[in-house]
């Protein structure tokens, strides 16, 4: 299980060093790039308004409810600016996406491999890599920090409005305290995290879509592969992100 | 054109392929016939540089295609074209821009001349103003023509047709049989078919070669195979149960 885990991210590394030579080489379409990242960004905003949103609330409601109980409840905005900028939207933006996009990649791309379209690519002499898989890459790392900033803004607005109007937090002193201790650094690591899990995104969802067998069967379990191998990668590599870069430690 | 030597292919410790050995001429109809599961398709994956032999030789044109490098390949592909099992067609994509596709990518035609070409090639398959359709919205046999018209679109040297009549009423498969006759006799391409569909291997065969075991088992014109003796080949085209 774990040799086979791990051989998995070797050959998804591999995937992805090719996409990124394949970048440098200027391959791929425009017109295609901007198709993908209107699927990975634009058309996912609902959903990431809605995680986001709840995200900052319960976040807030939770941090007031412990910080009043040691009579700080007025540094509610502080925790949560930060807490929600570093680490919880961009994992939870990377998340969702991994079920909303990777998982639609890879079925796509794998519905392609059992029908024998990727066959078909290379017999017209088209690289799946340059044609499939570096638009969506692309899309990807460049989408994700993009939601993330978005939802850094709505989730700050969930949590200013349950703290502001349901637990009653002055709002004077709500943003006084958030702008004190939220530094721009902590939503630019946020959105250096995004950019990676994007990448995750993109490379695991390809990867699984390209290796699919079997029929409709193959395609259902590399989709639902794709988004847990997607969803462990992107906690491992917050953790990494987190304990290894010495700016994430700031503040 | 194409010879093929003492090809050999497995998949996980299982032989399918034991030493295969073919030679197709130009302009021919050559077709391999054989029991499901025999390694038809693998055979032709082999031809068309989709999969690599374990050991044996591919020659086209009298040029060793073992081995080649994917830039080679890509220089071979333009003079073959691929009409799959279950036709491929790109399904994010119309039935025109499926028929474009290849010339846009493999030749210098202006957009006029593709649409032109689409239009002809649509045309010669019996789809005259097809080409906004989605893939959707056609029938299995339309399918097929649509993947036969995106083959015939780069005046390919060899057409290689994978078990083109399979999932069709015998009708539409009496009609794609006729269609890869005119195919071979108006653009002149040499074609190739795996099929275990009889009535398509000996109306549109030229010469027919039986895979059984991994290995060609009897060659000759449809008649010699009519005619064959050996048991094996006599129970397959008399459809005899085990």
């Amino acid at each position: 299980m774990i040799s086979e885990f791990i051989e998995e991210l070797g050959a998804i590394f591999i995937l992805t060093w090719k996409t990124i030579v394949a970048v440098f080489n200027g391959e791929g379409e425009w017109r295609e790039i901007l198709r993908q990242m209107v699927r990975v960004g634009v058309e996912s905003v609902p959903v990431v308004t809605l995680t986001t949103a709840f995200a900052g609330m319960v976040l807030a409601l939770n941090s007031y409810i412990g910080f009043s109980r040691m009579g700080a409840g007025d540094y509610t905005g502080s925790v949560v600016g930060v807490a929600l900028a570093k680490e919880l939207i961009p994992v939870l933006t990377g998340i969702v996406i991994a079920g909303r996009v990777g998982a639609a990649i890879t079925a796509e791309i794998g519905t392609m491999k059992v029908s024998e379209q990727i066959d078909a690519l290379y017999t017209l002499n088209t690289d799946p890599i340059s044609y499939l898989v570096l638009p969506r890459f692309i899309a990807s790392i460049f989408m994700l920090p993009v939601l993330t900033l978005y939802g850094d803004g709505i989730g700050n607005l969930g949590a200013y409005f349950v703290a502001v109007y349901v637990m009653k937090v002055n709002p004077i002193i709500y943003n006084q305290y958030l702008y004190m201790y939220l530094e721009p650094w902590d939503i630019f690591t946020g959105l250096i995290k995004a950019f990676s899990f994007g990448a995750i995104i993109a490379a695991v969802g390809c990867y699984k879509g390209l290796s699919t067998e079997g029929g409709a069967e193959g395609v259902g379990k590399a989709t639902t592969s794709s988004v847990v191998i997607s969803s462990i990668t992107i906690l491992i590599a917050d953790f990494i992100w987190g304990k290894i870069l010495p700016w994430t430690l700031r503040g | 054109m194409i010879e093929v030597r003492d090809l050999w292919k497995s998949f996980k410790g299982k032989q399918v392929l034991k030493g295969v050995d073919l030679f197709i001429k130009e302009g021919e109809i050559f077709v391999v016939i054989g029991r499901s599961g025999v390694g038809k398709s693998v055979l032709l994956k082999n031809m068309v540089g989709l999969m690599k032999p374990d050991k044996g030789k591919i020659l086209y044109k009298g040029r060793d295609l073992t081995g080649a490098s994917e830039a080679e390949w890509k220089d071979v592909r333009r003079e073959f074209a691929v009409v799959f099992q279950h036709s491929a067609l790109f399904d994010s994509m119309n039935v025109g821009e499926n028929v474009a596709f290849g010339l846009k990518r493999m030749t210098n035609l202006e957009e006029g001349e593709i649409r032109e070409r689409v239009k002809r090639c649509l045309s010669m398959v019996g789809l005259e103003g097809a080409e906004n359709l989605r893939i959707s919205e056609l029938s299995g046999g339309m399918q097929k023509r649509v993947a036969i018209a995106r083959a015939i679109a780069l005046n390919p040297g060899v057409i290689f047709y994978d078990e083109p009549t399979t999932g069709l009423d015998p009708i539409m498969s009496a009609n794609i049989t006729n269609l890869i006759i005119k195919m071979n006799r108006e653009i002149g391409s040499t074609s190739f078919i795996i099929t275990h569909d009889l009535r398509l291997a000996f109306t549109a065969g030229t010469t027919i070669a039986m895979l059984h075991d991994g290995k060609i088992i009897n060659v000759g014109e449809p008649d010699t195979i009519k005619k064959s003796s050996n048991p094996i080949v006599r129970k397959f085209v008399e459809g005899i149960p085990d």
